[in-house]
Parts: C-alpha cells; sequence; structure tokens
C-alpha cells in the first residue's frame, strides 16, 4: 500500500501543481463555475430536486478523470519517464493502482468541490426556492437530499474508477498523449451519451407489459436505495476491470525493442 | 560452466545470452563475467545491441536465450531483487520536468524506501557533491542538459545501489560538463564502492574512466578485457625519423621477426620517416640497431600508441573483414 500512495502522491503532484498547472486550474475553475455556478441557477428547480446533480456528480468524474487516464502511460512513455519507473523496485500493480488512485482522488475532489460550490450558489442566490429568497435571507438553508451525498461521495469515485479502468488500458497501448486523448473520446461518448440513448432505446424496445412490471417496481424504489444499487453495480464492474487491469499489467509488454 | 551467484566477485554475469525481436538479432550470445567494485565498459556503436542488455539485465526484458545472473539473482526469475539493488541511468534521463530537483529525488527516496531523515540528508549530499543544492527548488524544465544528467546521476546514486547501469551518461553534453561528469561519476562510484555498468560510444570515455571494458558490434562481443590488456594485445606503431632510408634497408626492416610491416612515409615537413608496424609484446631496439648498423641516420623514435578508439575501428573492420560486411 505504501507503494501505491508513493506513486499517487507524485501523480497528484503532477496533476495539480504541475508545470500545466496554471492551465489545468483554468479548466478546472470552468468545470467548477459551469457545474456549480451556471447549470444550479440556470435550471434551479432541477438541482434542487436533487435529479440533475445525481445525474452530474457521475458524469462529471468522466470529464475529469478521461484527459488524466489517459495521459498516466502514454505521457510518462511520451516524456521518455516510464523507463526508469519501469527499472524501479516498484512491483507492477501499484504503479498501476497508484496511478488510478490519484486520478480518481482528483476527479472526486473536484466533483465534491463543484456540489458544494451548486449549494452555495443556490443558497446565495435564492435561485428555485419558493419566494425567491436566499437561503440566509430566510433563515433556512437549502440542502440537498441524501441520496444526492451518497452519489457525490460514492459514486462519482466509482464513476472515476470506470473510466480510469477502461482508460488505462487505452493509455498503456498508446505512443503518444494524443492519440490517448483521441481513443478516450470513444469510451467517454459510450459512457456518456450510449448510457442514456442506450437505456431509452432498451426501454423502448420492452413490451409494454413488462414495462409496466418495471414501473410497478420502481415506484416502490426510493432514490437512495436505486442510487445504492446503481454505486454496487459500478463498483463490480470497476472490481472487474482492475484486476483485469493488474493481471495485464506487465512491464515487458511496455518496453517492446 | 554454470554461472552462480554475485557471491564469487562478479556482480554480472552472462553466459550465451540473446534477445531476438522478431528476425532481428539485438544480443547474440554475449558471455561476459563483471568483477564487482569495477566499473565496466560496454562499448559499440549507435544500434549495437548496449541498451537492449542493460533491459536484459535489468529484468525489463526476457531473453530469448542464454542465462544472466545480477547481483546473483537471475534476470528472468529475480529481476524484482535486482531492481531493488541496482541504481539507473538510461538513455533517456526520465526526470519528471514538472517537479522540482527536491520532489524528483524525494520521489524516488520514497520508491526506495529510505527512511526521511535519511532521505533529506541523502538528497542533500548528493546534490552537494554535484554542485546543485542551490537550485534544489528549481523546475527541472529550467535546467540545461547539462544539470539534468547530474540530477539522473545523483538520482541513480540515491538509493545506495550495488549497481549502477549508466546508458550512455554523458551523451549530448559540451565537453566541458562531460568532463565534469565524468569526474563526478568516478569520485562517486570510488566513494560508494558501487560497480558501474557503463555503456558509451565514446571510446576516449571508456579509456579513461574504466577497469574493464567489452567491446560489441551487432549484439556480438568482439574484445574484452582491460583497456591495458586490449592495447597489449595489438601491434603498436614506431615512427622513425632520419636520412638514408633505402628501398632495400626498409625490405630487411620488414624481414626482422618483431615487425608486421615497414614503409616509407614523408613526414609532415618532408623529411624521410618509417613507419614499422611491431608484433604484440615487442619494442623497437632492434630495427634502430638495424638501421644504425647499416648507415642510416636516425634523428628520433617515437612510438604511436593507438588509441582505443583506432583498436575499436580495427576491431570492427576486422570483424566485417571475417563476415564479409561492409560499414554502413
Amino acid at each position: 500500500m505504501t507503494d501505491i500512495i508513493t506513486v499517487a502522491r507524485k501523480e497528484l503532484r503532477e496533476i495539480v501543481g504541475g508545470g500545466s498547472g496554471r492551465k489545468s486550474l483554468i479548466r478546472e475553475l470552468f468545470f467548477v463555475f459551469l457545474f456549480g455556478v451556471f447549470f444550479p441557477l440556470s435550471q434551479s428547480e432541477a438541482w434542487r430536486s436533487g435529479a440533475v446533480p445525481t445525474v452530474f456528480v457521475f458524469m462529471i468524474p468522466l470529464f475529469l478523470a478521461g484527459p488524466y487516464i489517459a495521459d498516466t502511460f502514454a505521457g510518462e512513455r511520451e516524456r521518455k519517464t516510464l523507463e526508469t519507473l519501469l527499472a524501479t523496485r516498484l512491483p507492477d500493480s501499484s504503479i498501476y493502482l497508484g496511478k488510478i488512485l490519484a486520478v480518481c482522488t482528483y476527479a472526486w475532489a473536484v466533483t465534491q468541490i463543484i456540489l458544494l460550490a451548486s449549494l452555495i450558489a443556490l443558497n446565495l442566490t435564492g435561485a428555485g426556492a419558493s419566494g425567491g429568497a436566499a437561503g440566509g435571507s430566510t433563515g433556512r438553508w437549502f440542502v440537498y437530499p441524501s441520496s444526492v451525498w451518497v452519489a457525490a461521495l460514492a459514486g462519482s469515485y466509482a464513476s472515476a474508477l470506470l473510466i480510469s479502468g477502461v482508460g488505462t488500458f487505452i493509455s498503456l497501448r498508446s505512443e503518444t498523449v494524443r492519440a490517448a486523448h483521441q481513443a478516450m473520446m470513444l469510451p467517454l461518448f459510450v459512457l456518456i451519451f450510449g448510457g442514456s440513448f442506450g437505456l431509452g432505446a432498451l426501454w423502448r424496445a420492452l413490451p409494454s407489459q413488462t414495462q409496466a412490471s418495471l414501473v410497478l417496481w420502481a415506484s416502490g424504489v426510493s432514490a437512495l436505495e436505486a442510487i445504492v444499487g446503481v454505486v454496487s453495480l459500478l463498483l463490480l464492474v470497476d472490481l472487474f476491470l482492475l484486476r483485469l487491469g493488474v493481471r495485464r499489467f506487465r512491464r515487458s509488454k511496455l518496453i517492446s525493442s | 560452466m554454470p554461472v552462480t551467484s554475485g557471491g564469487n566477485g562478479f556482480a554480472i554475469q552472462t553466459r550465451d545470452l540473446s534477445r531476438d525481436f522478431g528476425s532481428v538479432r539485438a544480443v547474440q550470445d554475449l558471455t561476459l563475467d563483471v568483477p564487482a567494485g569495477t566499473i565496466y565498459g560496454f562499448l559499440g556503436p549507435n544500434g549495437a545491441g548496449k541498451t537492449t542488455t542493460i533491459r536484459l539485465l535489468l529484468g525489463l526484458l526476457e531473453p530469448s536465450g542464454g542465462e544472466a545472473w545480477v547481483l546473483g539473482h537471475e534476470v528472468r526469475t529475480g529481476s524484482q531483487e535486482i531492481r531493488e539493488q541496482a541504481g539507473v541511468l538510461l538513455e533517456s534521463d526520465g526526470l519528471y520536468t514538472r517537479l522540482t530537483a527536491l520532489q524528483n529525488l524525494d520521489y524516488f527516496g520514497r520508491i526506495a524506501r529510505l527512511s526521511e531523515p535519511d532521505r533529506s540528508r541523502r538528497i542533500q549530499d548528493l546534490l552537494t557533491a554535484m554542485d546543485l543544492w542551490d537550485r534544489r527548488e528549481g523546475r527541472v524544465s529550467d535546467f540545461s542538459k547539462g544539470m539534468r544528467q547530474k540530477l539522473a546521476l545523483v538520482r541513480a546514486f540515491l538509493s545506495r545501489p550495488k549497481l549502477l547501469f549508466l546508458d550512455e551518461p554523458t551523451s549530448g553534453l559540451d565537453t566541458p560538463s562531460a568532463v565534469a561528469l565524468r569526474r563526478q561519476l568516478v569520485a562517486l562510484a570510488r566513494d560508494e564502492g558501487v560497480t558501474v555498468f557503463l555503456t558509451t560510444h565514446n571510446l576516449l570515455e571508456a579509456e579513461k574512466v574504466c577497469d574493464r571494458v567489452a567491446v560489441i558490434r551487432k549484439g556480438a562481443l568482439l574484445a574484452e578485457g582491460s583497456p591495458q590488456e586490449i592495447h597489449g594485445g595489438r601491434s603498436s606503431r614506431v615512427a622513425i625519423d632520419g636520412e638514408r632510408f633505402s628501398a632495400e634497408l626498409v625490405g630487411r626492416v620488414e624481414r626482422l621477426p618483431m615487425v608486421e610491416s615497414a614503409v616509407v612515409e614523408p613526414a609532415t615537413d618532408g623529411s624521410p620517416r618509417i613507419l614499422v608496424d611491431l608484433k604484440p609484446g615487442t619494442d623497437a631496439r632492434a630495427v634502430v640497431r638495424l638501421l644504425v648498423e647499416s648507415g642510416a641516420e636516425v634523428a628520433s623514435v617515437e612510438t604511436a600508441r593507438e588509441s582505443l578508439e583506432d583498436i575499436f575501428l580495427k576491431l570492427v573492420e576486422e570483424e566485417e573483414a571475417d563476415t564479409g560486411e561492409e560499414s554502413p
């Protein structure tokens, strides 16, 4: 575990305080403004209901982790640091898991900041509240329902793990960061749009009787139970991807000639 | 002969070590014995198989054939143990340019599991020895090539390795930087008693720094020994300046048993000069005696010791003649 943390610390240091720090800071501030201020204020009622933030906390880590996970191995290869890293005593699994831990932790932390920013924005402006008063002036602060917090705390990490699990396979096989970024577009597209369109198409393909039965079953499931179910399912997929990744990560395969 | 562990006085031993990439044989039946505590030069032109050999010895690549032991560990089964005890400076310096010098060293110190106080002290000592302590907070992307190589060398020494693999450490450096780095490398290696496996195509560097050298080309070993042994096994050339060197006299010189060849060639100032190639282990006394006794006037006798570079080129030429190839 110490080795995994050592790798993760260095990766986080590069992500947060690296040479492209200012550039990445601007990118993160843009994300915080877009998802934490602009969207909550422009769709305040939907945000207050908890439905939109629940979806967003699953989606935002995909955007945040995607570019960094693409950079993990392809970036080391391009910057010619990979071989020196592989020549150290670090076990294969520590290198692999350390990089994933860093990217997921970063994406998770920024997602929490976005959620908190949205809460502050909604409370300060009173947007979407009955009467339109800011939380501070009515004395009653708006807080998201518990299902949103469960989604934010556990779901966002599971979501980041999902894209990281897929992304490392791409990064390991890409010669350059650019190639990795381009290749990452496909899984991102599939996860973000394929998920919603695919589920919609699947729903429409179901016989009406089955649809009715599912609606009846779903009406008895609370939002919190649904979130826990989705997160559990995601974690199972993550675990499978991580095990596969650890098993397939081999030094000798990364140095071809 | 079975290869035993590193306890037999050798840091590295290989027997018929080979590595193929498709139809290309990058390392060919390589047999080496690298004594512990020495600076061992591994010489060869670009593409000779030097880097592939290092990768094989570090367990980063699987051999296609043969065996290799590094610090007593077989490379196929003990690569983790080898990497735990080895330091590296590979073809590329491998430094993280977005991080500072200190952050880079801290990372590799943690990987080596040095304790916090030991890590700090070791980093300070090595950076000071390499004149980089004042630049410790500088970002590596702002460092010159020479500073980066020095920093990479510090990183290689950081974990107190028993064995250091250095792949072309002075490549791309200007002469003063290369000389300074070479001097610091030798001082550190001697101080720490570490075995150094140094690949280079800079023969002058190998001659100045190495206790033993191996010359390879196209993955195959051409010669191995101390620089002196390699010199000793080769003919030496003597230039004799003077007057009255007739063709008949030169013919008599050529028939002397210790002489391989003799030719008359004018010196740079136009005066007559005989160039005599002597067989290994002989000297020019009998040649000078014959010249004087035959009435020639000998003004000076100069032994031109071949550099390792000359020897290397001759070895390559001989090998090409044996295989019927031509240099690219």
